[in-house]
């Protein structure tokens, strides 16, 4: 049944890729993955990256992006050793739990997790990427971020928001995209590390070969942290994944039937 | 592959904070509340951001009474083989977790098994239905 499934899924995904992947390594790969001698072998996993028109290398592809629930765990390789709370940051994290009971699960309300929580959640994550946007699909609530990625300065006063905004720039063969403007309602992880609408994201994005994805992702927040720290990822390309819907709502019991209370923004983010 | 998103409560108990898949238990279930249920399946609920079973619960006086049994996200469900007919009404079910804070007949299901001891809807479907 599961050598079925992944049949059926590779063929899917040749309509998700082939107008994404523009060069003709990059079509070539993409026809490969949804042929039948690809549902068998696969694509060449260590060729080189595919590029964009302009030279850049393209991180488009369905990445099994690591589930990080807590970035501290030892047990994931790239986790953070110590965060370096500041006196708000570590009152933030010990009164986590109460500050649920009192203001609410912002996602169990089904509002949005938010930049590191839908990357380091249990679900995928699709890019497209072409010579202006990489644009971040993210199961997770069925959510979508577009990031342009000529450099270009932040939009002034725009509205703090869940994702914030972001921005990329090439450093070489690498992407670097900065994201700031979050609203500070979201958390860093599944288990609560805090972050607050001081923080800025960076992450950076090195396609080492067809297959796999160097990912970084730093915190930078002086409300929360005394220094910035750095989660290291490498994320294998998921050729054998759809994304699938992500209606939050419609079975969300746990709110409809009042057990999760509506939420209540914290109002010391800033 | 790391699509297996559910029923992590059996490692994330050791935490001081526990989580699952989607949302942070202790918003909703109560770590101190344990439950053993057993029943027969009168409805699966198949959705985001949890599937939910439903079971008939007979206690030692003979009452019955419905239980609402949260579940995994059913898009990591679903990858991993399992679909929601995987259990059927009628099928009889043992479950394991904790109860919701609100004391209502809802609990969060940490292990499902059927009467021949094969798990259902476990983050793997390796020798599932």
């Amino acid at each position: 049944m599961r050598t079925i499934l992944a049949t059926a899924l590779g063929l899917m995904l040749v309509g998700a890729l082939v107008p994404a992947l523009v060069t003709p390594q990059g079509r070539d790969a993409a026809l490969r993955q949804g042929s039948g001698q690809a549902s068998k072998s696969g694509p060449d996993m260590k060729a080189p990256a595919p590029r964009l028109p302009n030279g850049k290398p393209s991180m488009t592809g369905v990445w099994d992006n690591t589930r990080r629930a807590d970035v501290t765990n030892k047990a994931i390789p790239g986790f953070v050793k110590e965060l370096p709370y500041t006196a708000w940051g570590k009152a933030k994290w010990e009164g986590y739990e109460t500050f649920m009971q009192t203001n609410g699960d912002y996602v169990g309300n089904c509002l949005p997790f938010g930049m590191s929580r839908s990357l380091y959640g249990p679900h995928p994550l699709q890019i497209i990427h072409d010579n202006d946007h990489l644009v971040m699909l993210f199961e997770q609530n069925s959510m979508f971020h577009i990031v342009p990625t000529d450099g270009r300065p932040f939009t002034k006063d725009l509205p703090p928001s869940w994702f914030g905004e972001s921005v990329g720039r090439w450093d070489g063969d690498t992407l670097v995209i900065d994201t700031v403007n979050l609203n500070g309602y979201t958390r860093v992880d599944t288990i609560g590390h805090p972050m607050s609408a001081r923080a800025r994201i960076t992450q950076t994005f090195k396609r080492v070969n067809f297959g796999t994805i160097e990912h970084t992702f730093t915190l930078t927040d002086p409300k929360t942290y005394t220094s910035p720290w750095t989660v290291h990822d490498t994320w294998a390309l998921d050729s054998g994944t759809i994304l699938l819907e992500y209606a939050c709502m419609e079975n969300n019991r746990a709110f409809y039937e009042g057990r999760i209370k509506p939420f209540v923004p914290p109002d010391d983010v800033d | 592959m790391k699509r297996i998103a559910s029923f992590v409560l059996s490692i994330a108990l050791l935490s001081p904070h526990i989580v699952t898949g989607h949302h942070s238990f202790d918003a909703e279930f109560d770590r101190n509340k344990p439950v053993t249920l057993k029943g027969s399946v009168t409805r699966v609920d198949w959705g985001n951001p949890h599937i939910w079973v439903f079971i008939d619960v007979k206690d030692s006086t003979g009452k019955v009474s419905n239980w609402g049994v949260e579940g995994g996200a059913p898009n990591a469900l679903f990858r991993n083989g399992w679909r929601k007919d995987s259990l059927k009404v009628g099928d009889i079910v043992t479950v394991e977790g904790f109860q919701g804070r609100d004391g209502s007949q809802r609990a969060n299901a940490n292990r499902v098994t059927l009467p021949d001891g094969r798990r259902v809807f476990a983050g793997s479907s390796v020798g599932g239905k």
